[in-house]
C-alpha cells in the first residue's frame, strides 16, 4: 500500500541507530572482553596450581619488599604438603639484600636494581623445556625473567619514545650481570660483591614480576646468609576439583591463595564493575534515543493528522491507521536498526584491527577484544524493532483516535 | 434510502444547537440539493450522513442500517464501499499522485479494483495526462476533479458533496457541477450536494433548504 503518512523521520532513525550502535557496541566489547581475559586467564594459568602467600592484612602490604617478614618456614612447608590432595609445595625464595643487573640491548648498556628470586625446576617447567638448563652449576647461571615486564616494557617505553620492540627471541641468550650486595640507588652498598654472569632462558607469567628468577640451588650458593626469605610457595593439587578445598585448609593456616578459580571470580566481579558503567551509559543513550522516538513520533503523527483524516474520511478504520503507523515504524526500525549493527560491526573490526596491531609486540595474545556475536546480533535487532514499534504505539493510538472533522478543519 | 429520524448535534463547548431535530428522507438515485447559508448545518448533516459523527438525538438510516449505532469499523466500511466524499478543500493527499490519490479508497479497502476502472475514471474527470502528477502541480479545478474521481473509485451508492465549488471560480464551478451531474447519472448513485449556490440547487431535483440547523423548506 502506499499510503504512508509518517515516511520522513530521518530523526528517528538516527536516533536508532545510535541506540543500536551503542547497545551492539557494548555487547561486542562485553563478549570479547570476557572471551579475551577468562581464554588468557585459563591458557596461562594452571588448572592444579595454588599460589600460597602470606597474608598481607598480618604482615603488612611492604612486607614483600623488606624481606625480613618471613611466614614461611620449614614447617610451613610441611605442614601444607601434609595436607589432603597436596602433591608437592615449592617455594619461592628471595635473595637477602640488594643487588643490580646490567645487561645490553641494541648496543644500549643498561643497569638496574633489580629483585633476585629463586624458584625450583617444577616451579617454571612450564616455561623451561629442558629441566638440565635449570640444573647447571656453572657461570652463567640461568635466569629467567617476567613477561610482564618486557611486555610492559615494549607498551609503556618502547612505543611511545620509538625506541626498538624488546622480543622474546631477542633477549633469549643474552647474558647479563648480576652484582649482588650492589644498588644503584642506595649509596650504602655501592661495593659490590664479585659479579655472577646470567643467561636469558625463558620468560615466565608465574614469577615475581619485580625482578629476576634463578634456580634455587643457585640463589642459596650467592645468597651471604644460609637462610632464605620464602616469598610464596606453589602447591600442586592432585585433582583440578580439590583445588578450592585444598586453599581453603591452606587459608585456614592465616595464609593466603590465589588459583585459577579464584581469580576468574575475582576477574568476573571486576569485569561485572566494568559492565555496569557501560550499561548505564548504553542504558541512557538508549532511554534518551527512545524518548526521541517518541516525541518525534508524537510530531510526525501531529504534521500527518490531516493525512491520516483523509484517509480516516476515505474509510479507513482506527485498526487500519495504527496498523500504517507501526509498519512505518517497523520498516524504520529494521532499516536503522540494521545500519546500526553494521557501523558497531565496522567499528568493532577497526578497532579490533587497531588493538590486535598494538598488542602484537606484547604476549597478550587477543585475537578479537570486540566480539561479533550471532546471538547478541539477533538479539540487538529485535532489540531496535521492539524499540521503534512500542515508540511508535502510543502516537499511532492517539493519531487513530484523533476526531478526523477536526483535523480536516 | 436515508432518512433522518429527528436529528440533533450538539457540539460540545458550543452553546448553539448545530441540527435541531431534522427529520428527512433521501431516495435512491436522488440529486439532492442541501441550501443555506453558511453555517446553517448543511455540511453538519452530511457529516452525520458520512458516519464522521455521530448525532445527539435521532436516528440516520442508510440502506436499511441505523448508522449511529454501528461501530468504528462498520462506520468505515459503510464510507468507504457505499459513500463516496468529496470536499470543499479537496483533501488530496499531497505526496501521492493524482492516480494514488484516486486509487486510496480501494487500497484502504483492500478490494481489487481493475486498472482499466481506474484509467477510465481518470479519463471521465479529464485528467489522463495528469495522472502521475503530484496534487501541488494541479489547479483548483483539476483537484476538485481529483477527489470526484477518488469519490467514485469503489462505485458507492452515495456521493455527499460538501460545497463542492466552493473554492473554485465560477467558470470552473460550473464545469464540475456538470460533471458531477453526469456522472450521477451514468452511476446512478444518489448525489447530495450541501452549497450555498442558489445556481447549481437550480440544476438538483430535490431542493432542501436548510436555516439555523433547521429544514425550512424541503
Amino acid at each position: 500500500m502506499k499510503i504512508n503518512p509518517l515516511s520522513k523521520s530521518r530523526t528517528i532513525s538516527v536516533s536508532l541507530i545510535i541506540a543500536v550502535t551503542s547497545l551492539s557496541f557494548f555487547l561486542n566489547i562485553k563478549t570479547g572482553i570476557e572471551t579475551a581475559t577468562f581464554q588468557q586467564l585459563q591458557q596461562n594459568t594452571s588448572h592444579t596450581e595454588i599460589r600460597v602467600l602470606p597474608d598481607i592484612q598480618n604482615t603488612g602490604t611492604l612486607s614483600f619488599l623488606t624481606a625480613k617478614v618471613n611466614k614461611f618456614s620449614p614447617e610451613t612447608i610441611t605442614q601444607i604438603s601434609q595436607l589432603n590432595n597436596v602433591e608437592s609445595v615449592y617455594p619461592e625464595t628471595q635473595l637477602d639484600g640488594f643487588a643490580s643487573v646490567q645487561g645490553s640491548v641494541f648496543g644500549i648498556n643498561l643497569i638496574t636494581d633489580a629483585m633476585i628470586y629463586g624458584v625450583p625446576y617444577e616451579f617454571v617447567s612450564q616455561d623451561i623445556s629442558t629441566p638440565e638448563t635449570w640444573s647447571t652449576t656453572e657461570q652463567p647461571y640461568p635466569a629467567i625473567i617476567p613477561r610482564k615486564i618486557l611486555d610492559l616494557y615494549n607498551l609503556g617505553v618502547s612505543a611511545p619514545r620509538n625506541l626498538p620492540i624488546i622480543s622474546e627471541e631477542i633477549l633469549i641468550g643474552k647474558e647479563l650481570t648480576l652484582f649482588p650486595n650492589h644498588s644503584t640507588l642506595f649509596n650504602t652498598s655501592t661495593d659490590s660483591d664479585e659479579p655472577i654472569r646470567l643467561k636469558v632462558v625463558g620468560f615466565s607469567d608465574k614469577v615475581s614480576l619485580l625482578g629476576i628468577t634463578l634456580p634455587s640451588h643457585i640463589l642459596q650458593k650467592i645468597n651471604p646468609t644460609p637462610d632464605l626469605p620464602i616469598l610464596q610457595l606453589l602447591v600442586n593439587v592432585d585433582q583440578e576439583n580439590q583445588v578450592t578445598a585444598v586453599a581453603q585448609n591452606i587459608e585456614d593456616l592465616g595464609f593466603e591463595t590465589q588459583y585459577l578459580q579464584k581469580s576468574l571470580e575475582s576477574l568476573e566481579s571486576k569485569l561485572n564493575y566494568i559492565y555496569w558503567v557501560i550499561a548505564i551509559i548504553t542504558s541512557v543513550i538508549i532511554l534518551l534515543s527512545a524518548s526521541v522516538i517518541t516525541s518525534r513520533f508524537t510530531n510526525q503523527a501531529l504534521k500527518e493528522q490531516k493525512s491520516i483524516a483523509i484517509l480516516r474520511s476515505l474509510g479507513a478504520t482506527k485498526k487500519l491507521i495504527r496498523k500504517i503507523i507501526l509498519k512505518n515504524a517497523l520498516a524504520i526500525g529494521t532499516i536503522s536498526t540494521t545500519i546500526g549493527i553494521i557501523i558497531a560491526t565496522i567499528l568493532s573490526y577497526s578497532l579490533n584491527k587497531i588493538i590486535s596491531q598494538n598488542l602484537s609486540t606484547t604476549s597478550l595474545k587477543v585475537d578479537s577484544l570486540l566480539q561479533i556475536d550471532l546471538i547478541n546480533t539477533i538479539l540487538v535487532l529485535l532489540f531496535g524493532i521492539l524499540l521503534t514499534i512500542l515508540s511508535a504505539y502510543i502516537p499511532a493510538f492517539k493519531a487513530s483516535n484523533n476526531d478526523p472533522l477536526q483535523d480536516l478543519k | 434510502m436515508i432518512t433522518l429520524e429527528k436529528v440533533t448535534k450538539k457540539f460540545p463547548k458550543q452553546i448553539d444547537t448545530a441540527i435541531k431535530t431534522v427529520s428527512l428522507k433521501i431516495p435512491d438515485h436522488d440529486f439532492a440539493v442541501l441550501l443555506g447559508p453558511s453555517g446553517s448545518g448543511k455540511s453538519t448533516i452530511l457529516h452525520l450522513l458520512a458516519g464522521l459523527t455521530k448525532p445527539t438525538s435521532g436516528k440516520i438510516h442508510i440502506n436499511n442500517k441505523i448508522i449511529s449505532q454501528l461501530t468504528d469499523q462498520e462506520a468505515s466500511l459503510l464510507r468507504n464501499q457505499t459513500i463516496g466524499f468529496i470536499f470543499q478543500e479537496f483533501h488530496l493527499i499531497p505526496h501521492l499522485t493524482v492516480r494514488q490519490n484516486i486509487e486510496l479508497p480501494s487500497q484502504i479497502s483492500h478490494s481489487k479494483t481493475s486498472q482499466t476502472h481506474i484509467d477510465s475514471l481518470i479519463k471521465e474527470v479529464g485528467l489522463t495526462n495528469k495522472q502521475h502528477d503530484l496534487p501541488s502541480a494541479l489547479s483548483g479545478g483539476q483537484k476538485q476533479r481529483v477527489a470526484i474521481a477518488r469519490a467514485l473509485v469503489n462505485n458507492p451508492s452515495i456521493i455527499l458533496a460538501d460545497e463542492p465549488t466552493g473554492n473554485l471560480d465560477q467558470a470552473t464551478a460550473k464545469t464540475i457541477i456538470q460533471l458531477l451531474k453526469s456522472l450521477h447519472e451514468k452511476h446512478r448513485s444518489t448525489l447530495i450536494i450541501a452549497t450555498h449556490d442558489e445556481e447549481i440547487a437550480k440544476i438538483a431535483k430535490h431542493k432542501i433548504f436548510i436555516r439555523d440547523g433547521q429544514i425550512t423548506k424541503d
